[in-house]
C-alpha cells in the first residue's frame, strides 16, 4: 500500500510535467516549452554548467556509481 | 545536492559535485572570465552522431559499474563540460512572461520530485521495511538499466537528452 502511493507520488509528478509540456506545446505564448524556457536560462554559464552536470550525474549514478543503497 | 551526495554515503558523487560548484563560484568572482578553449568546438553533425553512436554502444555493451563505464562516463563528462562551457549563439526567445511561467512550473515540478525523492530515500534507510515500502527512483530503475535492453532504451534516452541540451536538435 504505502509502496504504491510513493510510485503514484513519482507518476503524479511526471504526469503534471507531460500535461504541462503539452499545454506549453499549444499555447506557448501563455507558457514557454521547455527546451525555450532550457534555451532561456542557459544563457547564464552558471545554470548552463549546472544543468549539464545534473544531466551527466543521472548517466554516472545509472551506469557507473553503485545506484542501490541498502542503509546509511 | 553535493552534502545530500555526501550524507547518503555517496562520496564520490558528493565530491564531484562540490568541485562544480566551488568551480562556478570561482568563475562567478572572476567575472565569467575563464576560458578554458580558445575557440568553441564545431563539429559536422554526422561526426557528432557517429561518436555519440560509440559511446552509447560501449556504455550498453560495456559490464554495468566496470573501468569501461567508469572512462566512458569520466570522458563524456570532460567533453560536455568544455562544451557547455562557451554559450551558444543567441536566438528569438517567447515572451518574458511565458518564459517566467514555464521556468517556475518546472522549478515547482523539479523541487517536488527533489522532495519525493528525498523523502523515499530517508524514509527506506530509517523505517522498518523501509527499503520495501518507500522505492526511491533509483530503486525503481535500477532493474531497467539492469536489463540489457534497458540499458539500450536508457542510454539512447540519456545521451539524447545531453544531445538536446547542447541545442545539437534545434534547427532555428
Amino acid at each position: 500500500m504505502i509502496y504504491a502511493a510513493v510510485v503514484a507520488g513519482y507518476l503524479c509528478i511526471v504526469l503534471a510535467m507531460g500535461i504541462i509540456e503539452f499545454y506549453a506545446v499549444k499555447r506557448p505564448n501563455s507558457i514557454a516549452p521547455m527546451g525555450d524556457m532550457l534555451e532561456h536560462v542557459m544563457r547564464s554559464r552558471t545554470v548552463r554548467v549546472g544543468i549539464i552536470a545534473a544531466w551527466w550525474w543521472f548517466g554516472w549514478h545509472f551506469l557507473f556509481a553503485p545506484t542501490v543503497q541498502a542503509a546509511l | 545536492m553535493a552534502s545530500f551526495q555526501t550524507w547518503r554515503g555517496a562520496y564520490v558523487d558528493g565530491v564531484l559535485f562540490y568541485a562544480i560548484v566551488a568551480m562556478l563560484i570561482i568563475d562567478r568572482l572572476t567575472g565569467g572570465r575563464i576560458r578554458i578553449l580558445k575557440q568553441p568546438i564545431v563539429a559536422p553533425k554526422v561526426v557528432t552522431l557517429a561518436i555519440t553512436g560509440t559511446l552509447a554502444l560501449v556504455l550498453v555493451v560495456a559490464p554495468r559499474h566496470g573501468w569501461i563505464d567508469l572512462v566512458t562516463m569520466v570522458a563524456i563528462g570532460v567533453t560536455v563540460l568544455l562544451l557547455a562551457w562557451e554559450p551558444a549563439p543567441a536566438r528569438p526567445e517567447r515572451s518574458k512572461a511565458a518564459l517566467a511561467r514555464s521556468a517556475l512550473s518546472w522549478s515547482i515540478l523539479g523541487v517536488a520530485l527533489c522532495v519525493w525523492e528525498a523523502l523515499a530515500f530517508v524514509f527506506s534507510v530509517t523505517m522498518p521495511n523501509g527499503n520495501d515500502n518507500f522505492p526511491t527512483i533509483s530503486v525503481l530503475l535500477d532493474p531497467v538499466v539492469s536489463n540489457l535492453w534497458g540499458r539500450l532504451f536508457f542510454v539512447a534516452l540519456w545521451l539524447a537528452g545531453g544531445l538536446a541540451l547542447l541545442r545539437f536538435w534545434s534547427k532555428r
